[in-house]
C-alpha cells in the first residue's frame, strides 16, 4: 500500500513537472511561433498522458485496451513519443526527406503488434529512437549554445533508459529527466551551463565602447 | 499457321526481346544522361531515375529469362527466381524497387522534398516485415496500389510540366501493369506493347511535348 502511494506520488510529482515544462515551452512557442516548441509542446503532452497511465497501472485501475494481436495504449502514446524523438532530429537538421520517416515506421510496427504481436520491432524502433536522437541532439544543442535542444537530447536518454527500469529507482531517474529538460526550457542552462562565450564578449566589448 | 501458334511463337520472341532489349534500352538511357552531363555540367535526375527503373526492370526480366530459357532451372526454384503472389522472388525485388522509383520520379518533378523517399521506407519496411513475421500480402498491395498511383501522378506530372520523361514512363508502366493484370492472348500483345514502346522511349523518339516548362 505504501509502496503504491509513493509511487502515484512520485509519478504526481513527474505530471507537475511536465507541466512546469509544457507551460514554458508554450510560453516561448507564443513568443516566437517556432514550430520546434510547439512539437516539443506535443512530445510533453504525450508524455503527460504516458505518466497519467502509469498512475492508473499502480493503482491497478484497468483502462487498458488491446487492438487485434497485441496493440495497447500504451503502444500508442510510446509511437506517438518515439516518433516525435525522431522528428525532432529532423526538424533541427532540416532533413527534409526523413520528415516521414517515423510515420512509416510506426505504421509497421502499429502493424506488427496488430497482426502478430511482435514486440522486436517495437523495442528496436524504441533503441533508435532513443540513443540516436538523443546524440545528436545534444551535440547540436551543445554545438550552437542551444540549452533547450542539448538537454532535451539528454533527457531523451535518461527518460529513454528509466522507462525500462521498475519500480522506485525508474520513477526517480525520470523525476530527475525531467528536472532537467525543466531546467533546460526555463532558460537554466543557456544562463549558466552553456555560455556562449564569443556573444559574451562581444557584450562586453559593447559596454566598454559605450563607456568609453 | 493457327491463333494459338501465333501466340506462343510471339510470346517466346518477346521473352528474348525483352531479355535482350531492355538491358540494351538501360544502357542507352545511361548513355544519354552522360552525355547530357558533358554537355551541359549538371546530372538529369528525371533521367537518372527513370535509368533506375528500367535497370530494375531488366533485372526482373533477366532472371525471369534465365528461369523459363536456360539451365537456371536446375538451381532454383520457380518461386525464388520469377514472379510469386506468396513470397520474395529475384523478380518482386525488382519489382518492387521499380514501383518505388516510378513514385520518386513525379514527387521529385513536383518538388516535394519531404516525399522522395517514403516509398523507398515502405518498401524497406515492407523487406523487414516479411523477414521477421514471414508476412508476405502487403507487398502484393504495394504493387499493385502502387503502380497505380505511380501511372496517375506520372501522366498528371507529364501534362502539368510537358515532361516527356514522365509521360512516357507513364505509358510504359501502363503497358506493363497491363501484363500482370490480364492473362491470355492480350497478356502476350500487351507484352510486345510495351517492348516496342520501351525502345521508342529509350532512344528518345518519344516527344509529344516539344518544350519542356521548367520552375
Amino acid at each position: 500500500m505504501i509502496e503504491m502511494i509513493s509511487s502515484v506520488v512520485l509519478e504526481g510529482i513527474v505530471i507537475f513537472l511536465t507541466i512546469l515544462a509544457g507551460k514554458k515551452i508554450h510560453n516561448t512557442w507564443k513568443s516566437n511561433k517556432n514550430k520546434l516548441n510547439a512539437m516539443m509542446g506535443l512530445y510533453i503532452l504525450f508524455l503527460a498522458i504516458g505518466s497519467i497511465t502509469r498512475i492508473q497501472e499502480f493503482m491497478n485501475i484497468s483502462i487498458d485496451f488491446t487492438i487485434g494481436a497485441g496493440f495497447q495504449i500504451y503502444h500508442i502514446f510510446g509511437l506517438l513519443v518515439i516518433g516525435f524523438q525522431f522528428a525532432f532530429v529532423f526538424y533541427v537538421k532540416e532533413w527534409k526527406r526523413f520528415y516521414y520517416f517515423p510515420v512509416v515506421a510506426s505504421i509497421f510496427v502499429a502493424t506488427g503488434l496488430i497482426q502478430f504481436d511482435f514486440q522486436y520491432f517495437f523495442v528496436g524502433f524504441a533503441l533508435l529512437a532513443t540513443f540516436i536522437p538523443s546524440a545528436l541532439l545534444a551535440y547540436i544543442g551543445n554545438k550552437n549554445r542551444n540549452g533547450i535542444v542539448f538537454m532535451l537530447g539528454v533527457f531523451i536518454l535518461v527518460n529513454g533508459l528509466a522507462l525500462n527500469i521498475r519500480g522506485f529507482v525508474g520513477i526517480i531517474i525520470r523525476l530527475v529527466a525531467m528536472v532537467m529538460l525543466f531546467a533546460g526550457t526555463s532558460g537554466f542552462v543557456d544562463k549558466y551551463l552553456l555560455i556562449d562565450k564569443k556573444e559574451k564578449l562581444r557584450l562586453q566589448n559593447v559596454w566598454i565602447s559605450k563607456i568609453v | 499457321m493457327s491463333f494459338d501458334e501465333f501466340r506462343t511463337i510471339l510470346g517466346a520472341t518477346n521473352n528474348y526481346l525483352e531479355a535482350i532489349l531492355m538491358p540494351i534500352m538501360t544502357i542507352l538511357i545511361f548513355i544519354k544522361l552522360r552525355r547530357e552531363k558533358k554537355e551541359t555540367g549538371e546530372i538529369n535526375y528525371v533521367r537518372a531515375i527513370i535509368g533506375i527503373v528500367f535497370a530494375c526492370f531488366s533485372w526482373m526480366l533477366v532472371w525471369e529469362f534465365l528461369y523459363n530459357r536456360t539451365p537456371v532451372r536446375m538451381l532454383f526454384t520457380e518461386n525464388i527466381v520469377t514472379f510469386s503472389e506468396t513470397s520474395w522472388s529475384f523478380y518482386n525485388i525488382g519489382l518492387s524497387l521499380t514501383v518505388a522509383f516510378g513514385l520518386v520520379i513525379p514527387m521529385y518533378i513536383n518538388r516535394r522534398e519531404s516525399l522522395y523517399y517514403v516509398p523507398f521506407f515502405v518498401v524497406g519496411g515492407m523487406w523487414l516485415y516479411y523477414i521477421a513475421t514471414g508476412y508476405y500480402e502487403m507487398m502484393m498491395y504495394f504493387i499493385y496500389i502502387g503502380a497505380l498511383m505511380a501511372i496517375f501522378f506520372l501522366i498528371y506530372t507529364g501534362f502539368k510540366y510537358k515532361e516527356n520523361g514522365s509521360l512516357g514512363l507513364a505509358i510504359f508502366f501502363l503497358l506493363a501493369v497491363m501484363v500482370l493484370l490480364i492473362d491470355g492472348a492480350a497478356a502476350t500483345f500487351f507484352n510486345s506493347a510495351y517492348i516496342i514502346f520501351g525502345v521508342i522511349f529509350s532512344l528518345g523518339i518519344f516527344k509529344p511535348f516539344k518544350e519542356v516548362v521548367k520552375e
